[in-house]
């Protein structure tokens, strides 16, 4: 017996680049793309991004700074999607996007503070309605729905932008949130940075899905795949996404291929669980080797820059190091004083007991 | 000279172990420069140079243990580095800082102002809004912690303000009234009352000693008035050690020491009036005021011979004695003169049956008549 059925409904997910790894396009860029300094500008952040990285894993190897997750291999993602963002949106990271903080023009200093355990890293000079780094998987996701409803509750055109890891997709709060944002269609951009591990969890124990932008589908949010090492794809897809989301046409998702090039943080040594001719393997696909190429083929990029920004990009880094070690430690009650606009009764009186403690120290 | 201690690599790694030297003494090293990889329970790790200078010492060689904080490298000399974390103040002024490390568990000190109040902040917050102060509140929680319920209770007890001419109760007092309504809202009580003839008694009998061991006699007899009842539990236990709680009058209120292992006690009298002395100085130690088995009350000192006393969970029984006096008796058919011992025992009927508590009325007068 044959059942006569119809096809409802079908879908498809895209894949786009436009440098392939020896940073060679595949294709004509988009106007927006074709300025030397929007190119150079990219290219510098993913630098500096890099650059800061190692050293905050050498201050934690120094006993400076505490744990701290490196996003080596991974800086297209952060750097493009940052890039692509306009001032009025709203980031909502996880651990992994120090660089759409930096582009954004928020400090480094601030990222070593936070990692460096001192929560005044997270009251951003400049990105006063960005969210502090979320620790806690998938967390973030709910946030930036509710940031999302926010703004579309005031009429703004805004968009929130959050990432999130392969792992993540997982967690039943990231499944909620894009349900949510499709539901109310809210203006809001998932970056899902797929560098293929979760700690030491593959992504092939992760999901059987082909790919992590389908898990949109099921909400009814569109979703996409992008080279994640190719910050001109992940910039681009951006910008296209965030322009649609600003407009009213509700959430996107954009996953990034790309590769964890480091151990998950510095409690951690990848080397146990990642095979070495994998990691070989991703070498070639590094995101700033790729650019630069790029940048050098169309005569946009020399040795001499390449120096000169390489120093620049140091002494940023050293300065940051030194604002870091030469901020003054707060005073131990500070532990109370950003958690209640009123303190209550119980805590004044733990806090009464620590600067009667302090006093009798000083003695 | 300047010393790199081994900082902890993980996240709370006690140790690590010497892998690989990159570095030797008389190297000079930039910041940041591999000088040695080390391994730890997770991971092997490079370690860069903190500072730029020259090695002077390498404190351990390949395979060996380093604690986390122990000496790792001496250099020579520094050529450059970061300016060191340091306690500059702030625009606001100097900041104050303590190495001191404040505990975090319950502040225990005198009991002498709300900071020594053993609760919860949920339950200090609860008894701030219920207008309850905790310093008269006695704890029923684990190392007598205020518990909700404790706040709560207090505010079913006490539901207004004195009036003007009213005191509140206080202190012992206060304590009195919660055990006797405890007891009333738990206890079934029911009591029997005799008078036992005296009259055989050799001269210079002690009295309370002679009561004493007649209730130990009678707790032998009759164990199950010598007893707790759990009433959650719906469970007895019974005892072989008479733990006699006595109750003693003071100006503020009734205390009840308990006097340990009354059975066989020799130093009765001596302990009898330590505690005299002692709840009549308010000096009391608090640890001799709980665990009796049973209680006895002296309550006829001036006047009245027979009482129904109360019970005081977990105990079950309670013997009181009243004020002796000369009474005229029917002895050997003759109408004559003995000196008669009134005696109330109150037992709760949950736990004590009728005739266990009659046995054990019987067996105590026995004692009692006994010539010494
Ligand atoms: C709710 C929660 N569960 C577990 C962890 C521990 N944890 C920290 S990172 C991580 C893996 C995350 O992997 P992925 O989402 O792929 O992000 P990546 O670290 O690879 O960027 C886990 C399980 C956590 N931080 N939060
Ligand atoms: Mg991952």
């Amino acid at each position: 017996m044959s059942i006569q059925s119809q096809t409802v409904a079908e879908f498809a997910i895209t894949y786009s680049r436009f440098l392939d790894a020896e940073g060679h396009p595949t294709q004509d860029l988009p106007e927006s793309l074709k300025n030397a300094d929007t190119l150079r500008k990219l290219y510098e952040y993913m630098v500096l991004n890099r650059t800061f990285d190692a050293k905050a894993v050498a201050l934690q190897r120094t006993g400076k700074m505490g744990t701290y997750p490196s996003s080596a291999g991974q800086e297209a993602i952060g750097v493009g999607v940052g890039a692509a963002m306009q001032e009025g949106d709203v980031s909502v990271p996880y651990y992994r996007d120090h660089g759409a903080h930096l582009i954004r023009g928020g400090s480094i200093e601030e990222i070593y503070l936070l990692w460096g355990g001192d929560e005044r890293g997270n009251d951003y000079a400049t990105l006063k309605q960005d969210f502090p780094v979320a620790v806690p998987i998938a967390s973030q996701s709910l946030h930036a729905v509710g940031v999302a409803k926010a703004i579309q509750y005031r009429k703004q055109s805004r968009a929130v932008v959050t990432f999130i890891g392969d792992g993540g997709t997982s967690e039943g709060d990231f499944y909620e949130a894009i349900n949510l944002a499709g539901v109310w269609k809210l203006p809001v951009l998932f970056v899902i940075n797929n560098n293929f591990w979760a700690i030491s969890v593959p992504l092939s124990e992760q999901t059987i899905c082909k790919t992590l932008a389908q898990k949109g589908i099921a909400a009814g949010v569109s979703g996409e795949q992008v080279d994640g090492n190719d910050v001109l794809a992940v910039t681009y897809a951006t910008e296209q996404a965030l322009k649609r989301i600003r407009e009213g046409h509700g959430p996107h998702i954009i996953e990034a291929l790309t590769y964890r090039m480091c151990d998950h943080t510095t409690a951690d040594d990848a080397k146990r669980y990642q095979p070495p001719e994998e990691v070989e393997s991703y070498k070639k696909e590094d995101p700033i080797l790729r650019l630069r190429n790029y940048l050098v083929s169309q005569n946009l990029w020399d040795e001499e820059q390449e120096k000169t920004l390489y120093a620049r990009v140091k002494q940023t880094v050293e300065q940051a190091v030194h604002a870091y070690e030469s901020i003054p430690d707060q005073p131990p009650t500070a532990i109370f004083d950003y958690l209640y606009a009123t303190l209550p009764h119980d805590l004044i009186e733990q806090r009464d007991i620590l600067l009667a403690n302090l006093g009798a120290h000083h003695e | 000279m300047k010393v790199f201690n081994l900082p902890d690599l993980g996240e709370g790694l006690p140790d690590a172990q010497i892998r690989e030297w990159h570095v030797k003494p008389g190297d000079i090293v930039e910041i940041d420069q591999p000088l040695v990889a080390m391994e730890t329970a997770k991971a092997v790790v490079e370690v860069p140079s903190p500072w730029a200078g020259e090695i002077g010492e390498l404190h351990g060689s390949v395979d060996d243990i380093i604690d986390t904080g122990a000496q790792l490298v001496t250099f020579k000399t520094i050529t450059s580095t970061h300016a060191e974390k340091k306690d500059t103040g702030t625009v606001v002024g100097h900041i104050e800082r303590t190495n001191a490390v404040v505990p975090e568990t319950a502040q225990v000190f005198e009991r002498t102002s709300s900071q020594n109040i053993k609760a919860t902040p949920a339950v200090k917050q609860l008894a701030k809004q219920l207008n309850v102060d905790l310093t008269q509140i006695t704890g029923t929680g684990p190392n007598n912690t205020i518990t909700a319920q404790d706040v709560k209770q207090a505010t079913t007890q006490v539901s207004a303000k004195p009036a003007a001419d009213f005191e509140p109760l206080k202190g012992v007092r206060r304590s009195m009234m919660q055990t006797m309504v405890k007891s009333h809202q738990e206890i079934v009580p029911a009591t029997i009352f005799d008078e036992a003839d005296i009259a055989a008694w050799a001269d210079n009998q002690d009295i309370t000693l002679r009561i004493i061991r007649a209730i130990t006699h009678a707790c032998k007899i009759e164990p199950s008035l010598n007893a707790w009842y759990d009433s959650a539990a719906q469970a007895r236990k019974l005892f072989t050690d008479v733990n006699l709680g006595l109750a003693i009058d003071s100006d503020e209120g009734l205390f009840v020491p308990v006097i340990e292992k009354a059975q066989n006690n020799s130093e009765l009298r001596n302990i009898i009036n330590t505690y005299k002395t002692q709840v009549k100085n308010r000096s009391i130690p608090t640890e001799k005021l709980s665990g009796a088995t049973i209680s006895l009350s002296n309550f006829g000192v001036f006047a009245g011979q027979f009482a129904t006393p109360v019970v005081v969970p977990p105990q079950v029984a309670i013997i009181g004695i009243g004020k002796i006096k000369d009474a005229a008796v029917v002895y050997q058919e003759q109408i004559v003169v003995h000196k008669m011992i009134p005696i109330s025992l109150t037992f709760d009927h949950r736990a004590v049956t009728g005739g266990e508590a009659s046995r054990f009325l019987y067996a105590l007068m026995q004692d009692l008549k006994e010539a010494n």
